[in-house]
């Protein structure tokens, strides 16, 4: 992965990347967000409960030399119809399987919307590169496969036009390049979202505070949702996603970025394991430009809420009525 | 106690009736059965290995298995082109033949069940689709996949009620009587159109993918389902009275070709209205119909087909209208053979891959089925015409009534 993400910021040269954001370091953005951390710490306690659940579980499947208890799996239900005891067990018995598959110990964490609180992401596009660190810092936070490569985010280079019909996909070598704007396009987290009305068992859904998640161990696999979205977000795992266990980030949300399997369907989530921590998107927080800007929507004090007041607004493919938390600007 | 019987006797009649045969029967069937042996293993290695195995993409993530299912969902069709004829315009010729016509429907479900199973990620989850009620959490009513899982499955439960009631009243040596029937039969066909409709508007909300995004498709659908269906029908009708020895009357096989000529008619003329509201105006909308007969931007895999396709449906179309080419048996087969390919790729590959191309981000990525994909998919047919050609092979003697229990046989004797 380091080598990957060295030979991109050679592509990018010295001259056009800035030094890593202080964004990382500032914690969350609006007072909103500051008031909800309290709430957030409540998820940490249900760790420390959950670790000797933990231990228990890990004990049984060394006892027993399987995998893990396959039948509890299959018949695992629906996340919103489980409890806190459910959870607990389900989210023990996948951390132990990682531990087994990959000898990496995980947590995996539940946090919950936070009331008052709606997301929204704003892109310069004036000012974004196309360097794509946004794309590799995403593949590193939320654990997507590394072979096959998989990113939720595309960096699309266009010219002056605008015409993403036209659009350059597998741009290479130097950027920013004279007359080209680049617009990097991942889940816009609609609020009609095509994708949510595909699925035909409610495997996708939208939560309270706006972010369109996937339960990875209810998707059937029909691959519906990505035929519905109209800004080709999410992606299929075509064959056992691969990634070495120095790679795996260890911080994981149950509806984010815990491992996946083989034949589901994933997709940006805003980071939902962070953010509704207090902390920003990784995307954000790799961002050497400045160009990305994240917070809640229905803060009216928000440098979100300013910039989409004031500034000048493009919302992708708007025709196609679907209401996206996802907005593109210039300056 | 007495039904118990009866069904154990049914059931004993049908295998014997299933296992003996001439050599050509058991040939055939164990061409099938190789077949469906090759199409297993592909499916057991898509299984182990992933997706990976076919050329799907996320670019294209549907392909010859979902292009499968659309038109085999279409055959289902080739009853309702018996039934309503049959019923509601009185042609008797063509209401002997409702039986077989149902036969087929259901070795066509049953396809288009296996073309789902085979395209999913997580065959072993398809528990979620049940209702909510039953443990799964199937999204009736938003979701347009949950109206065609319940309309397919539905189908499928009327279609294998209906067959064996049929069985079960014939096998005890009782008459069938049409007006008693009729009001099944029709609710049946309503269902079927239905079920096709609904597979259509899969594919028609999705404003995402143009090609798909017009009110023309669910007619387009329905025409060339009623063009396929009966061909298909014609086609296996030679067989089924060359060699299982059913009287089909010449006003049946005349009737089945006015009806396909008229479907016919209005399917080219649709795919005409299509063609030119896509392609004479300059919209980028018109990008994948360009695609699909021209090429994009060099990207020309398709187009080939499409023309062969639409070479295969014009020849068929006129010996359809041709009275004096299409009262010729032998014409009227290539015709129908002609038609039943022309459509395959008219309402399978070129409907379903130019919906992708170009991509809702500008790319052009192109898809050919893999090796795998056709293997599983030639598999899944084999096994589709196993199950028609066994209830053929006892659905014959069945409704002709040489295939009665002992109590029926002692009845008649003794009469």
């Amino acid at each position: 992965m380091l080598k990957t993400l060295r030979r991109r910021l050679n592509v990018i040269g010295e001259g056009t990347a800035p030094a890593a954001p202080e964004a990382s370091d500032q914690g969350p953005e609006t007072p909103a967000l500051a008031e909800a951390m309290g709430r957030a710490q409540l998820t940490r306690r249900t760790f420390l409960e959950r670790s000797a659940v933990t231990a228990g579980v890990t004990a049984a499947a060394t006892a027993s030399g399987c995998g893990g208890p396959a039948w509890e799996e299959y018949f695992q239900q629906h996340y919103k119809r489980l409890s806190d005891e459910d959870k607990q067990v389900i989210f023990a018995r996948l951390e132990a399987n990682v531990k087994a598959r990959h000898g990496v110990d995980v947590t995996i964490n539940d946090p919950q919307p936070i009331e008052g609180v709606e997301f929204g992401y704003a892109l310069n596009v004036s000012t974004c590169t196309g360097c794509r660190q946004c794309e590799y810092a995403c593949a590193e936070e939320n654990n997507t496969s590394r072979d096959p490569e998989m990113h939720y985010i595309r960096v699309l280079e266009l010219d002056r036009t605008f015409n993403v019909m036209d659009a350059v996909h597998d741009y290479d070598g130097q950027v920013p390049r004279d007359g080209k704007f680049y617009m990097p396009v991942q889940c816009h987290h609609c609020e009609n979202a095509p994708c949510v009305t595909a699925c035909p068992v409610n495997a996708t859904w939208r939560e309270d505070d706006g972010i369109v998640v996937v339960d990875y161990d209810w998707c059937i696999g029909c691959r519906y949702c990505e035929t519905a979205c109209p800004y080709d977000a999410r992606r299929f795992n075509f064959s056992e996603p691969n990634i070495s266990p120095a790679d795996i980030n260890p911080n994981q949300g149950y509806l984010s970025n815990r491992l996946r399997k083989a034949g589901v369907v994933e997709k940006c989530h805003f980071c939902l394991h962070r953010v509704r921590e207090g902390l920003n998107p990784a995307c954000l927080e790799a961002c050497p430009v400045g160009a990305r800007k994240f917070g809640n929507l229905l803060d009216p004090d928000s440098e979100l809420r300013r910039i989409l007041e004031n500034g000048r607004i493009y919302i992708f493919k708007e025709e196609q009525g679907t209401l996206p938390r996802f907005f593109y600007y210039f300056d | 106690m007495r039904h118990i019987k009866t069904a154990g006797e049914l059931f004993v009649a049908l295998l014997k009736q299933l296992v003996k045969g001439p050599p050509l029967y058991y040939a055939w069937m164990a061409g099938l059965a190789v077949v469906v042996a090759i199409g297993g293993w592909a499916y057991s290695i898509q299984l182990t290995e992933g997706f990976a195995v076919t050329n799907m993409t996320d670019h294209v993530p549907w392909g010859a298995y979902i292009a499968n299912f659309t038109y085999v969902v279409g055959l289902i069709d080739a009853a309702v082109m018996l039934i309503i004829p049959a019923l509601l315009f009185d042609r008797q010729h063509l209401t002997r033949l409702i039986y077989l016509g149902m036969y087929l429907a259901l070795a066509a479900v049953v396809m288009a069940l296996l073309f789902i199973v085979v395209d999913i990620g997580h065959p072993e989850r398809a528990w979620h689709l049940l209702p909510a009620f039953a443990g799964g959490w199937l999204t009736i009513p938003h979701s347009m996949l949950a109206w065609d899982v319940l309309a397919l499955n539905g189908w499928a439960v009327i279609n294998f009620a209906l067959v064996a009631v049929f069985f079960w009243v014939r096998f005890q040596g009782h008459e069938i009587h049409i007006r008693r029937w009729q009001g099944y039969l029709l609710a049946a066909a309503a269902w079927a159109v239905v079920l096709h409709v609904i597979t259509s508007f899969l594919y028609v909300w999705l404003s995402a993918r143009p090609f798909w995004h017009s009110a023309a498709h669910a007619p387009r659908f329905l025409s060339s389902a009623f063009v396929a269906g009966p061909s298909f029908f014609v086609l296996s009708l030679w067989a089924i009275r060359r060699y299982a020895g059913v009287d089909v009357r010449f006003e049946a096989i005349e009737t089945l070709r006015k009806i396909i000529a008229m479907a016919m008619t209005v399917n080219l003329f649709l795919l005409l209205a299509e063609v030119f509201t896509e392609l004479f105006s300059t919209s980028v909308h018109g990008e994948s119909m360009e695609y699909l007969f021209f090429g994009l931007h060099g990207h020309t895999l398709l187009v080939p087909y499409m023309w062969t396709a639409l070479a295969l449906n014009l020849s068929a179309f006129v010996i359809f209208v041709t009275p004096k080419f299409g009262r010729q048996m032998p014409l009227l087969l290539l015709a129908c053979a002609m038609a039943v390919v022309g459509v395959w790729i008219e309402k399978g590959m070129g409907m379903v891959i130019p919906g992708f191309i170009p991509g809702p981000l500008g790319q052009i990525v192109e898809y050919e089925p893999s090796k795998i994909e056709i293997a599983v998919s030639a598999g899944v047919w084999a096994f589709g015409l196993g199950v028609y050609t066994a209830l053929v092979k006892v659905g014959v003697p069945i409704a002709e009534g040489r295939l009665v229990s002992k109590s029926a046989q002692t009845a008649e004797e003794s009469s």
